[in-house]
């Protein structure tokens, strides 16, 4: 069984820190991937869209960064989207509990769920049985 | 004389029957003194008399503080054989009751000219002075509400095209009695839009029976304008409309307040937008560093090696220098918001960007950046100087950061007044310029950056913001990508003319 790539987008330094330690301990192996925003992760994307093993399994895409948001990433990967040679499952992540962003993230097309940060084992577990 | 106003008055109908009944005249003939000597028929009547007046004296018949006229009239009339002007006084009837005559007093004499009678005409006008008092009761009562209630009447003929404006009404257009009414005098009060508006109105009342009513704002001399309210009403003879009746209010105190009212909505409105987006903002931020401080707890738990521990323990101290640093910034958010009044001073804008540019000396020298100052149009303004130059600091500081890569900054610094008359202060600059169709709407929130080598915390034009809005002003940008960025800052009055 091929190992699942994650791939966090996110600008806290710290935050992508504790998600890939978490990751690790998840007793699985799993590949991750760090963009520190929307930009750079689609200029991996589009590099490898014919390279499904190098293209992740999931995305957890914070709502909150400073250059370009989570939702400003989500209408440009929409773009690229069907160009791509692997499905990938997004998750849009964030630490406020504003009722609109979880509301938006559950009626977007292509989210499959919104996560409250911070991350646990649970939350990771949950998102990692859909792909499992 | 006290009448009951809320008697219908129909002063047509008392006109028509005074003119054509039949005076009440008596004639009257005395001494010179006074002394009955004949009396016509409606003497008793007009003078109340229950007996006989013959012998007894004219004079006592008129009322006390009329007496002495009388008496001056007749020794007049006695002594000089002229003919005095008639003169209105009343008479005292037994019962008390008042009536009001002209009398006329014409002396008689024999063939040689001697003076042996006088002969007084009096004509009862009672009626005719309690009608004029009503009038001028209703005439004070009309001027008096319409001054209260600022209003003024007018009505337009149809078949004749008259137009008729009332005092009040003239008064309250701030034109004299030369001022003639006519469709093309009144438009120059109005915009031609509002100008149609009340032809409309005046249509819909000839056609429809029902009054209609409209608010529109008139044009006076030196840029005034007052807010009227205009009522349209028809009259309607033998079916066909012939006059428009209209009343004129001055409400431009009511607009005027409803317009405060309307501004004090909007921005507390405005307050209340921000105040929500400042919770969030600050929610968020809070949050953020303290959910990674959660999960490094939770991760430091379930580790035992001592590497790891270590390098999750300084990760929680980074964690929570980052945590000092939001809660330090949200302080000086709230410090600004909260500041009540700050002190106003006379600033020499010139001088606070060289204040500035001194501030800067090192990035401008190692950038090679050029700062043009231009503050001719507004030299000298009254604002908090720690506001305007942390805000000046801000601008300038962030021109020179986000530079374009093949050129030179260059920073121009300028003030004038906008068409409102508010100060501006503007800083233009050649550098990367700002995509604000991706970033327009995140311009100016805590932790938003807008360029990808951006090392800033997103603080600055945060607090730019902040501080232009605590001292009661907007500030806008305008941007070309890979060109320029323009801030403008615009603040109301406190320019430096109005303190000195």
């Amino acid at each position: 069984m091929k190992k699942l790539l994650v791939a966090l987008v996110d600008d806290d330094r710290i935050y992508q820190f504790t998600t890939e330690r978490m990751l690790q301990r998840l007793g699985v192996e799993i590949g991750f991937l760090w963009f520190k925003d929307g930009e750079e992760a689609l200029g991996y994307i589009e590099e490898h869209r014919e390279q499904p093993d190098e293209l992740p399994d999931v995305l957890i895409v914070d709502i909150n960064m400073p250059y370009m948001d989570g939702w400003q990433f989500l209408d440009a990967f929409r773009a690229v989207r069907a160009t791509l040679s692997k499905n990938i499952d997004i998750y849009m992540v964030s630490s406020s509990n504003d009722d609109r962003d979880v509301k938006r993230a559950l009626t977007t097309e292509g989210v499959c769920d919104y996560v409250e940060k911070p991350i646990t084992r649970e939350k990771l577990t949950l998102i990692l049985a859909h792909r499992m | 004389m006290k009448q009951n106003l809320h008697q219908p008055l129909d002063v047509a109908k008392g006109l028509d029957h005074l003119l054509t009944d039949l005076p009440s005249e008596v004639i009257v003939l005395h001494s010179p003194s006074g002394i009955i000597h004949y009396v016509s028929h409606l003497g008793a009547l007009i003078f109340g008399a229950s007996s006989s007046l013959v012998g007894r004296s004219l004079i006592d018949r008129f009322h006390p503080d009329d007496q002495e006229r009388v008496r001056q009239t007749f020794s007049e009339a006695a002594l000089n054989a002229t003919t005095i002007p008639p003169m209105t006084v009343r008479v005292v009837g037994d019962g008390g009751e008042i009536r009001w005559v002209v009398l006329f007093t014409v002396a008689v004499k024999d063939g040689a000219g001697k003076i042996i009678e006088l002969h007084s005409t009096m004509r009862d006008v009672t009626q005719q002075i309690q009608l004029r008092d009503r009038i001028v009761e209703y005439d004070t009562l009309a001027f008096t509400t319409n001054e209260l209630a600022k209003v003024g009447g007018w009505y337009h003929d149809i078949d004749t095209g008259f137009t008729f404006w009332t005092d009040e009404l003239r008064a309250m257009y701030e034109v004299d009695e030369q001022f003639v009414p006519t469709g093309d005098s009144i438009r120059g009060f109005f915009t031609q839009e509002d100008f149609d508006r009340m032809i409309n109105a005046m249509s819909l009342a000839s056609t429809s029976d029902q009054p209609s009513v409209l608010e529109v704002p008139a044009h006076l001399s030196g840029r005034r304008i007052k807010w009227m309210r205009v009522f349209f009403s028809v009259d309607r003879r033998e079916g066909n409309t012939s006059r428009i009746y209209g009343a004129t209010q001055d409400i431009t105190e009511i607009k005027e307040r409803e317009q405060e009212l309307e501004r004090l909505v909007r921005e507390l409105t405005h307050q209340r937008d921000r105040l929500e987006e400042f919770s969030h903002l600050v929610s968020h931020q809070l949050r953020a560093p303290l959910t990674n401080l959660t999960s490094l707890v939770s991760l430091l738990r379930d580790t035992s090696d001592d590497d790891e521990r270590l390098k999750l323990e300084n990760t929680m101290i980074d964690a929570v220098g980052g945590l000092e640093r939001t809660l330090e910034e949200i302080g000086e958010a709230v410090r600004i918001r909260n500041m009540v009044a700050p002190k106003h001073e006379k600033i020499y804008v010139r001088d606070l960007v060289l204040s500035v540019k001194a501030q800067l000396a090192q990035s401008i020298r190692d950038s090679e950046a050029t700062i043009e100052i231009d503050t001719d149009d507004v030299p000298v303004v009254d604002y908090p100087a720690v506001y305007l130059e942390s805000i000046l600091r801000h601008l300038v500081s962030n021109a020179l950061r986000f530079a374009h890569p093949e050129r030179s900054p260059v920073v121009s610094v300028s003030t004038y007044l906008d068409e409102d008359d508010d100060f501006v202060l503007e800083v233009k600059d050649n550098g990367l310029g700002i995509d604000l169709g991706r970033h327009g709407d995140r311009m100016f929130r805590l932790g938003s950056t807008f360029h990808r080598s951006s090392s800033g915390r997103g603080v600055g034009l945060f607090m730019v913001k902040t501080m232009v809005e605590s001292l009661g002003g907007e500030i806008n940008v305008q941007s070309s990508p890979s060109e320029s960025t323009i801030f403008t800052i615009a603040l109301h009055k406190h320019r430096a003319e109005e303190v000195e």
